[in-house]
């Protein structure tokens, strides 16, 4: 029993040590962020000539939204004559490539690709089209997205600093008022993108490539050898890989773009899914060689590092809680004020992630989205739910790693159908930021 | 924004906001937190008298046994004599309480299987309520303090520990938010005073209402409760409190205030 107790206290206090470290780091950004009054947006470029730019539409199945983003790209502003849209016919069995063949016959600048066969997923498709793209620099966009008139110049205006390799912009939810998840995932997106994103980028930090709404120079993309068709977040992926050969990865907060989320937790669980495994793969390629990187500094080595494990504070929290049992029901949570201390870190960290919280919170409060800040005390559940479908997913990880069994790429369902207004943000009030399909 | 202006031309995009507040208004907005977190471990023992004096209270009204007192000194700075009530042992009716644990088992069970969002918690509750039926079920009274079998004193003692850090952290946690959004200095220091104010009484509150469960469901509950009642609770308030302080503000700024 002693042995017992030995073991969850000190399970108990490492659990505690390492969620105080994320802790205090959304702390960091959240302050930041909300001091932040002049952020880096590359308006003020000068001398910059607009490179060749190759837009490439992945288009698995994507029959009912195919329309609506090669049209929204046709109207973008970019010169006609330094753009090509690349829009790739991924192995759809419905009526996706025609779409892009009317388009292309209409349209000089788009290029219908088709991909008849080969290995299912986005990186494969990505691979296939980089291979097809002119460009300097490739920008990308998911098929369920509207980007507006002038994402494509904002996205591609940091590229003017030559150290530059990936931009990435933000991404709206569109449809976070269709149902509880999607309002949820709407305010966990914003904290992501208005807050954390954002503060790395302007503390000096990595921001993250999202493998949509984001640009990647084609030279550099070569230099580190592509898409990685093999993993499930070719994203982060290809950041780490950027970073490491000493390239930058820049973050554009006004370049928006909407997107549908999960409405369902089935959905978002899948989508989820693919995430956590992805990304722990990447981990386990990454992790040792990003804290020894000598070019980078130990901030940086430190963030990159808890960004690449930071799926794995699911299963430390929910280990720091078994933990607690035995040493509440033995009585040995009592006489150390040190363990209750302890046990709320953990506590804070479960049920809410106190930090993460503050950072949705300044998210809702930048955005302006008053209303949806009343969504924060139910933001509890999609926390445990998560929690719970990171460590299964984490689980899958190791079984079928262990097995030797590779992993499928699951595509998030969509839910959108049609046509639909579109606005490039301005500002709270204007109910084309992010409520454009109210 | 101009004042009087209509807000939708002249606020600025939203990815360049930030604070209102200045920064001499957030340094005021930390001394009003430090101030009050210190305020509560100089004057914890009245605090926690108060505390006590209002579960005294709703014990009496629910008609609660109350079997004795215990004295909990809290980082050797505060101390309070605490009403102790008797805890349902089921003498001779053993069965009864694993017969409530497997219902309760069933209960939530049957609430994550029919709503996937709530799976993983109902699942964690399940286990806070299985791990207790099973050791006394199996009679591992080693693997149980035996205090927690005899009276609330454990439970009670545990509770108001964890519930005055919670009170010392919490002027620190709403201050964070606070002093960067609201503006106007008096509901600054509102939020940091009204949140540990309303934790205070919301706790008396809930250790009587868990007090009471104890006495008539046993004391294999005791975990779930402190959890369910204590932990959670606690941040399901933190969070109510971060979304009241962001509406008030954003409302504000969108006013013109």
């Amino acid at each position: 029993m002693d042995a017992l107790v030995l073991l969850s206290r000190c399970v108990f206090l490492a659990a505690a040590a390492i969620l105080l470290v994320y802790a205090v780091r959304h702390y960091l950004f959240s302050f930041f962020r909300l001091k932040l009054t002049r952020p880096e947006d590359y308006s003020e470029t000068e001398g910059f000539q607009l490179p060749s730019l190759s837009v490439i539409v992945p288009m698995h199945k994507e029959e009912a939204v195919a329309p609506d983003i090669l049209r929204a790209l046709i109207d973008s502003d970019y010169d006609p004559a330094l753009l090509e849209i690349l829009a790739v016919n991924d192995r759809s069995s419905d009526g996706t490539g025609q779409v892009i063949a009317d388009f292309a016959a209409q349209y000089p600048m788009v290029r219908a690709l088709d991909r008849l066969e080969g290995r299912g997923g986005k990186p494969a498709a990505l691979k296939f089209a980089t291979e097809h793209a002119h460009g300097e620099v490739i920008v990308i966009f998911d098929a369920d997205y509207i980007p507006g008139p002038a994402i494509l110049k904002m996205l591609v205006a940091p590229f003017a600093d030559a150290q530059v390799a990936a931009v990435m912009g933000r991404v709206v939810p569109s449809n976070a008022h269709d149902s509880l998840m999607s309002g949820l995932l709407s305010l966990e997106r914003a904290a992501g993108y208005q807050v954390n994103q954002q503060a790395r980028f302007g503390l000096g930090l990595t921001p993250q490539f999202g493998g949509t709404v984001g640009g990647v120079r084609a030279s550099a993309l070569a230099a580190v050898g592509g898409w990685n068709t093999e993993s499930l977040t070719e994203d982060t992926d290809l950041t780490c890989r950027l970073v490491l050969a000493g390239w930058r990865v820049s973050y554009v907060n006004h370049a928006e773009c909407y997107e549908q989320v999960p409405q369902t937790w089935e959905v978002r669980r899948a989508q989820l899914r693919r995430w956590v495994i992805g990304h722990n793969e990447c981990f386990h390629r990454f992790g040792l060689r990003v804290l020894r990187a000598p070019h980078l500094s130990i901030p940086e080595r430190l963030d990159l590092f808890l960004v690449l494990a930071c799926y794995w504070t699911a299963p430390v929290m929910v280990a720091g809680w078994v933990a607690s049992i035995p040493l509440f029901l033995s009585g040995h949570a009592l006489p150390s004020d040190a363990a209750i201390l302890a046990l709320l870190v953990i506590s804070c960290q479960t049920f809410s992630s106190q930090a993460t919280l503050l950072e949705m919170a300044a998210a809702c409060f930048l955005d302006l989205e008053v209303a949806r800040a009343l969504l924060l005390p139910l933001s509890l559940l999609n926390f445990a739910a998560s929690t719970g479908a990171v460590c299964s997913a984490l689980t899958t990880f190791y079984i079928r790693r262990g097995r030797g069994q590779g992993f499928t790429w699951d595509k998030t369902i969509r839910y959108q159908t049609g046509r639909h207004a579109n606005g490039n943000g301005n500002g709270a009030g204007n109910p084309g930021n992010g409520d454009a399909k109210r | 924004m101009v004042p009087g202006a209509r807000g939708g031309f002249l606020e600025l995009h939203r990815s360049l906001r930030a604070t209102p507040v200045s920064s001499s208004g957030s340094v005021f907005a930390f001394l009003a937190a430090a101030s009050l977190s210190f305020g509560i471990v100089q004057y914890g023992s009245p605090i926690l008298q108060f505390h006590e004096s209002v579960r005294r209270f709703l014990l009496d009204i629910s008609g609660t046994l109350i079997t004795g007192h215990g004295t909990v000194a809290i980082f050797g700075t505060a101390a309070v004599s605490a009403a102790i009530t008797a805890v349902e042992t089921f003498e001779g009716r053993a069965w009864l309480p694993v017969t409530i644990g497997v219902a309760e088992l069933c209960i939530c069970i049957i609430v994550g299987l029919r709503v996937p969002l709530l799976r993983s918690l109902m699942y964690f509750f399940a286990l806070l309520i299985a791990i207790p039926v099973l050791s006394s079920s199996l009679h591992l009274s080693s693997a149980t303090h035996r205090a927690l079998n005899q009276d609330s004193r454990l439970f009670v003692y545990t509770w108001l520990k964890s519930q005055f850090v919670m009170w010392v952290l919490m002027p620190w946690c709403i201050a964070a938010l606070a002093a960067f959004t609201e503006p106007a200095w008096w509901k600054r220091t509102l939020w940091i005073v009204a949140l540990p104010a309303y934790s205070v009484i919301w706790s008396s509150i809930r250790l009587a209402f868990c007090a009471s469960v104890l006495s008539v469901a046993g004391p294999d509950i005791s975990l779930f409760l402190w959890s369910v009642f204590g932990i959670i609770t606690d941040l399901i308030s933190l969070c109510l409190f971060c979304s009241l302080v962001v509406y008030s503000a954003g409302r504000g700024l969108l006013n013109g205030a």
